[in-house]
């Protein structure tokens, strides 16, 4: 009888502290919908840049909608006009060549887009900020945060030494992308086709080892406060917490772009709407506005943002660990009767595994995942800068 | 139409009964002055009592220029035209409102009522009464002079040894007698002897005894109140009974209403039950906070016997910070505010404690489902001091412990609270010393923990005098604390503590000396001390860098006069003003920027130092407070006020709903005192035959310098607040409906409020917008809400209750549409608040049974089963989106989404009446 009054208030408390999170639909008003998007951030690296003009999508339904057919153009402050030119393989994107006159550090842009209704859209005038350099990129093990006796691995966080060569380069974001080697569990030795074995030999090891390049998520920023400081150790970028993506090396590369304030403000918005995790006392979303203005209908918002920076970039390459244990991919072995067999390899290969001795196949049964390494979304192309 | 043919034949015998007693008043002469001074003269005349309530006559003026007029007509003319009619009782008068009393019940009448239902039981409650009588002697036994001598005496109740003002003591032999203070006290002159001596009051048991009377001397004696209670279940106090003395804008709530009302945890809570009064909104589950009349949830001062408290919750809102058994009632007032409040733009909650019984050991306590609580009080000294203490407790961890969910194992939610009291009352003297403390620690598994605590104390000296004037100074602090650790991100992961300190001091007086007025007049200072934290990066990952928030003073002086002024006999003024000077104090360094000019770093012109407690800005205005009552006729009345008011400190929130590390903020150099005006007007009407009462009142209410946070803003990023908080202005308006329907078997309430609240920041330069300078709905901001509650009065043992909610969605920020940033979907929201989540739509029910009614009984229980969210609805709360799998997703987060059961107990030393 006891027992029972527990398990009765243990149930009042449970439903107390499982609120409730159901899925909703919104109807959204038809304002909100097939805004026009144009995002830009130029940089002082002389070369082909470019814009993207897009239309925004639902939230439910998230996909990139080129807007072509628009007209663009960069106006600099020594009055030089550069045309940006749409892409023809890349609808929604407008680029040029921009020469190194036009980016020299003060020097102020604008973008002029004209929609095809005849819409003028102005960005604000942005200058071009100092440069700042990156003397070293490292990284360190940290704790666990969520170690536990199952699981208690470190994770990894990078760093980054920089400093700013004059004072005036204040906001900064660094933009990263990870490429990591990883293998499949498996090289390819017996194929069963409609009802015959084929013996791979040697074993055909072009799908075992792929690389895979990332864009890391996370938007760093970091405004600089103190005006008479322009150097900086061992400021943290992005921590991985799958260290198994060190098991045969990673590179990194990053790019410190110092941002115009109007490129900074907008990424901060972005920051704050991307880590809002939602909830009883989260903080309230925001609407994201840039400094782009729709002259022709004022009261049209225009989404996005257009901004310049001064980049720098290095790359670096992280050796494995050691002390990290080895880790296989997710991969799934089965027997399967011979019927099936026969069945199933009509329509693809079976891949199947080894006996041990190169000698004849066994009833086991190797998922795709086992012996192709592209299933996990990266590339046996070897990246030009993987050092081995 | 019966009962009305047999109070008029009756009226009428009765008159013509008292013009044969031939007792007249020789000479009446009175201009425009209280009813009072004649009920005296009647006494000192013709040694015949009138006996009367205070609260009925204390507006009661009228006019009589009559000689050798019989007391019956010159009572019948002085109060013609009121709602007070005089009655015949034994050999005095009684004085009732809306009803003359009479000797014998009307035949076949129904026994419809709960009045009739409740004869019965009420048999069992009084028992037999015995006549009893007993001598009292006065003075030391010596030879006798035959000089007259002053005798002192003290009437108080016996069952809490508290006063009794009005009480009234006559001398039989001599015709005379005196009428007892608002203390309980009287004095007669009188010749030593032998004197047949009653005292009475409404309420209470009259007492005849024996007064033996040696010398010069004081007596005290005890009266028991009457087991017949005129109503057995009042949702309101008696101010809000009567329709006509009630102000615009003023809700009363006693404590005995909120034991019927349905809630969540079998908690009874004052607060919630005010959300289903006309103008008040919650701002919804899993949150503290109120918002009146289209005010923010900040705008509200909640005073707990003059201690501030600025958090009101334990739980998260879920469960009411103070222990409903030692609370007396709640006064709010919405509209019109009097001059001794000020500092809160929407409303004052005015909550007073019980004061500890005189002479009599008390104890009740509860059981709910989280928490157990007990209070006690007790006489120390008998008739002159007096003590209570109260704790309450949650024992919900063991539940947690016992659920099979790692991370409810780890977690742990705890809180109490402590209560106590001492009153002191000799002489003209009283005082009082009141202390609160109340703490709650929240910890989910490893993710975070809040913990945070109320603490305060008020002590207070008061002098009265017979002349009809208070002086009364009280002391007052209050504390209130968190501490944090959120480690929701292990990258973000912050610990951070918070601290304000409130001092205060004020004198108060309060006159009625002169004969149309009702003065209260008075000084205070209070000292706020702010310690904003520091902001420190939390476990080993954390990126966090440590942010010193800062730490605040301000200093807040003022001065009040109101007044309560009686032009004529149906019209009624309230005057007051109330001037409030603030400036924050030093040390402070203040940052100046280039006009119009983003308050950003680069846009800093000068800086100032200001050295420890030097003045840093001096912000001062007067409030001006008027409201006028107009008495259509005997049965509704209309009013008009006119409110001012002015805000020093605002919370600074950016979420929903207001979590326990939403830090207060005092105005500072850049950061104006928030300022309203509002206007209200009420109609209100009661018809005695239905017992209903009803009332339609508008206002519309406009906010200067209403802090509002810019798109995005850190409150806990930086310590310039200036950067992240703009000010605007709101207006809003809306008009409150309320039928209510009171003592039958079923009663209850209806309200339906209409009302918006829209926010508009428009500063010169967009940055000093929000929302591109448009106007938006303040996050408050809920069009309908209509509240029904009905109670059901099986017998005074037996009652259900239901309540209905019903309101608008609240205005949200949704996620409208996704673009791309370097290759990266980005979630963009609407305009400010420019969506409504769906209508919220709750029915609760209650089922509370009282123990038996005998009248000797050593602890009386009741029972109470409460059904929170009957019919299961998913009641959305927020709607956010998240990415998964490259899809966005938009979720609807309902706090509680299932109905929950909760069965509670409650107890008490003695029977059913023991309050």
């Amino acid at each position: 009888m006891q027992q029972n009054k527990f398990r009765y208030l243990s149930l009042i408390l449970l439903l107390l502290l499982s609120a409730c999170i159901t899925e909703y639909y919104v109807q959204l008003k038809p304002d909100d919908l097939n805004r026009i998007v144009i995002y830009g951030l130029i940089n002082n690296q002389e070369g082909y840049q470019s814009i993207d003009i897009s239309l925004s999508s639902p939230a439910n339904k998230p996909e990139y909608i080129p807007f072509p057919n628009c007209k663009a153009e960069l106006h600099t402050s020594k009055g030089i006009k550069i045309p940006l030119e749409e892409s023809e393989s890349n609808p929604g994107k407008y680029g040029a060549f921009i020469s190194r006159d036009n980016l020299e550090k003060g020097t102020s842009l604008k973008l002029v887009v004209e929609t095809p209704d005849g819409s003028i859209i102005e960005s604000s005038e942005e200058s071009i900020p100092s440069e700042s350099g990156m003397d070293s990129i490292y990284c360190k093990k940290v704790p666990n945060p969520e170690a536990d006796s199952t699981s208690n691995e470190p994770f990894v966080r990078f760093f980054v030494d920089f400093n700013s060569i004059s004072t005036e380069a204040k906001y900064f974001w660094w933009e990263e992308h990870e490429t990591f080697e990883y293998h499949a569990n498996y090289s390819i030795e017996w194929i069963f086709y409609q009802e015959k074995y084929t013996h791979v030999s040697p074993p055909d090891s072009s799908l075992k080892f792929c690389w895979r390049t990332e864009i890391i998520p996370d938007i760093i920023l970091f405004s600089n406060e103190n005006p008479d400081k322009n150097s900086f150790k061992e400021f943290p970028l992005h921590t991985v917490d799958q260290i198994n993506k060190f098991q045969y090396g990673y590179s990194l590369e990053v790019k410190q772009h110092s941002l115009c304030p109007s490129a900074y403000n907008f990424l901060v918005q972005v920051k704050s709407n991307t880590t809002n995790p939602g909830g009883l006392y989260m903080k309230q979303p925001l609407e994201i506005i840039g400094n782009l203005k729709n002259k022709t209908n004022p009261d049209q918002t225009v989404m996005g943002n257009f901004g310049v920076c001064a980049t720098s970039i290095k790359r670096v390459f992280v050796e494995p660990f050691p002390e990290f244990p080895e880790y296989d991919y997710a991969c799934s072995r089965y027997y399967m009767a011979d019927r099936d067999f026969k069945t199933q390899s009509y329509n693809h290969p079976l891949y199947v595994m080894d006996n041990g001795k190169h000698t004849a196949p066994t009833g086991e049964v190797l998922s795709n995942q086992c012996v192709q390494c592209t299933s996990f979304g990266g590339t046996t192309d070897k990246p030009s800068f993987w050092p081995r | 139409m019966k009962q009305i043919f047999v109070s008029l034949a009756f009226t009428i015998i009765s008159l013509s009964c008292w013009a044969f007693q031939g007792d007249t008043l020789r000479n009446c002469s009175y201009n425009n002055q209280p009813v009072k001074l004649l009920f005296d003269e009647i006494l000192h005349e013709t040694g015949r009592n009138v006996f009367y309530k205070e609260a009925d006559i204390a507006d009661v003026r009228f006019s009589l220029n009559e000689k050798n007029i019989s007391v019956a007509n010159a009572l019948e003319k002085a109060l013609w035209g009121t709602n007070l009619y005089v009655s015949p009782w034994n050999e005095d008068f009684v004085i009732l409102k809306n009803e003359r009393l009479i000797s014998q019940l009307p035949e076949f009448q129904e026994n419809d009522t709960i009045s009739a239902t409740r004869k019965k039981e009420d048999t069992f409650m009084s028992g037999r009464k015995a006549e009893e009588r007993f001598v009292i002697t006065v003075g030391k036994l010596k030879t006798s002079s035959g000089a007259k001598c002053i005798i002192e005496g003290v009437i108080n109740e016996a069952e809490s040894g508290l006063p009794i003002p009005n009480a009234t003591i006559f001398i039989n032999e001599i015709k005379a007698g005196a009428v007892a203070d608002f203390n309980g006290k009287l004095s007669l002159t009188i010749k030593p002897g032998n004197y047949s001596a009653t005292i009475q009051c409404i309420g209470y048991e009259p007492l005849k005894f024996t007064l033996i009377i040696n010398s010069e001397g004081n007596f005290t004696v005890s009266l028991k109140r009457s087991s017949v209670q005129m109503a057995g279940v009042d949702i309101f106090g008696d101010r809000q009974k009567d329709i006509k003395r009630k102000d615009a804008g003023l809700e009363r709530i006693t404590v005995k209403s909120t034991k019927n009302i349905p809630v969540l945890m079998g908690e009874r809570d004052v607060l919630k039950l005010s959300t289903l009064l006309p103008g008040i909104v919650s701002s919804g589950e899993g949150s503290a906070g109120l918002s009146i009349r289209g005010g923010g949830t900040d705008q509200n001062a909640f005073i707990i016997n003059k201690i501030p408290l600025y958090n009101t919750s334990h739980m998260f809102g879920f469960v009411p910070a103070f222990n409903a058994d030692i609370l007396k009632d709640v006064d709010i007032y919405k509209g019109f505010v009097p001059g001794q409040f000020g500092g809160r733009l929407s409303s004052v909650f005015n909550i007073t404690a019980r004061q500890p019984s005189m002479n009599k050991f008390g104890l009740k306590g509860s059981i709910t489902p989280v928490s157990a609580s007990l209070a006690m009080e007790t006489p120390i000294i008998k008739n002159v001091l007096s003590g209570m203490v109260s704790y309450r407790s949650t024992f919900s961890d063991y539940v947690l412990n016992m659920i099979n969910d790692k991370n409810i194992n780890n977690s742990s939610a705890y809180f109490d609270d402590l209560a106590g009291g001492i009153n002191f009352n000799k002489g003209k003297i009283q005082a009082g010393i009141f202390g609160y403390h109340s703490k709650d620690k929240f910890t989910y598994s490893n993710l975070n923990s809040y913990e945070y605590a109320s603490n305060g104390a008020s002590m207070s000296v008061s002098h009265s005098k017979p002349s009809g004037t208070k002086q009364e100074l009280t002391l007052i602090y209050s504390k209130y604390d968190f501490s944090t650790v959120d480690m929701m991100d292990s990258l973000a992961s912050y610990s951070h503590k918070y601290s304000i300190n409130h001092y205060e001091t004020r004198l108060d007086f309060q006159s009625t000396a002169l004969m149309k007025n009702n003065l209260s007049y008075g000084l205070g200072a209070i000292l706020y001390n702010l310690n904003r934290g520091i902001v420190e990066p939390f476990g080993p990952i954390s990126l966090r860098t440590s942010t010193d928030l800062g730490i605040e003073k301000g200093l807040e002086l003022s001065a009040y006069l109101s007044d309560h002024f009686t032009v004529t006999e149906r019209l009624n003024v309230d005057a007051g003003l109330r001037y409030t000077a603030f400036s924050p104090l030093g040390p402070k360094t203040v940052y100046q920027y280039e006009e119009n000019e983003p308050r950003t770093e680069e846009y800093i012109s000068d800086s100032l130092n200001f050295s420890n407690n030097s003045a840093i800005k001096w912000y001062h205005e007067p409030d001006i407070r008027l409201s006028f009552n107009f008495e259509t006729d005997n049965n509704g009345s209309v009013k008009i006020s006119f409110n001012q008011l002015h805000q020093n400190l605002f919370m600074l929130n950016n979420s929903i709903a207001i979590a326990p590390n939403t830090q207060w903020k005092l105005s500072d150099y850049h950061l104006k005192p928030s300022k309203s005006n509002q206007v209200s007007m009420g109609i209100f009407r009661n018809t005695e035959k239905r017992d209903l009462e009803a009332s339609v009142e508008v206002y519309y209410k406009n906010t200067d310098n209403y802090p509002e946070f810019k798109d995005g803003a850190d409150f806990l990023g930086s310590s310039s607040i200036e950067a992240i908080v703009l000010q605007g202005n709101i207006s809003a308006y809306g008009v409150e409906f309320f039928v209510k329907r009171s003592n039958k078997k079923l009663d209850g309430w209806l309200s339906y409020t209409y009302s918006q609240s829209i926010i508009k920041v428009d500063g010169l330069s967009d940055w000093y917008k929000i929302n591109h300078g448009m106007s938006y709905p303040a996050n408050f901001d809920i069009p309908h809400i209509f509240n029904g509650v009905t109670n059901y009065h099986f017998s005074k043992r037996l009652t259900t209750s239901c309540v209905v909610i019903y309101q608008t969605g609240k205005p949200i920020t949704l996620p409208s549409s996704v673009f791309y940033v370097h290759e990266l979907p980005v979630i963009n929201y609407s305009h400010r608040n420019e969506y409504r989540i769906p209508d919220y739509f709750r029915v609760d029910a209650s089922l509370n049974l009282e123990g038996n009614l005998r009248k000797k009984k050593l602890i009386h229980s009741s029972f109470s089963l409460n059904v929170y969210n009957l019919l299961g609805r998913n009641n959305p709360y927020s709607v956010y989106f998240r990415a998964e799998k490259g899809v966005v997703k938009s979720y609807q987060y309902s706090v509680i989404g299932v109905p929950i059961f909760t069965f509670s107990w409650m107890f008490k030393l003695g029977n059913y009446a023991t309050e």
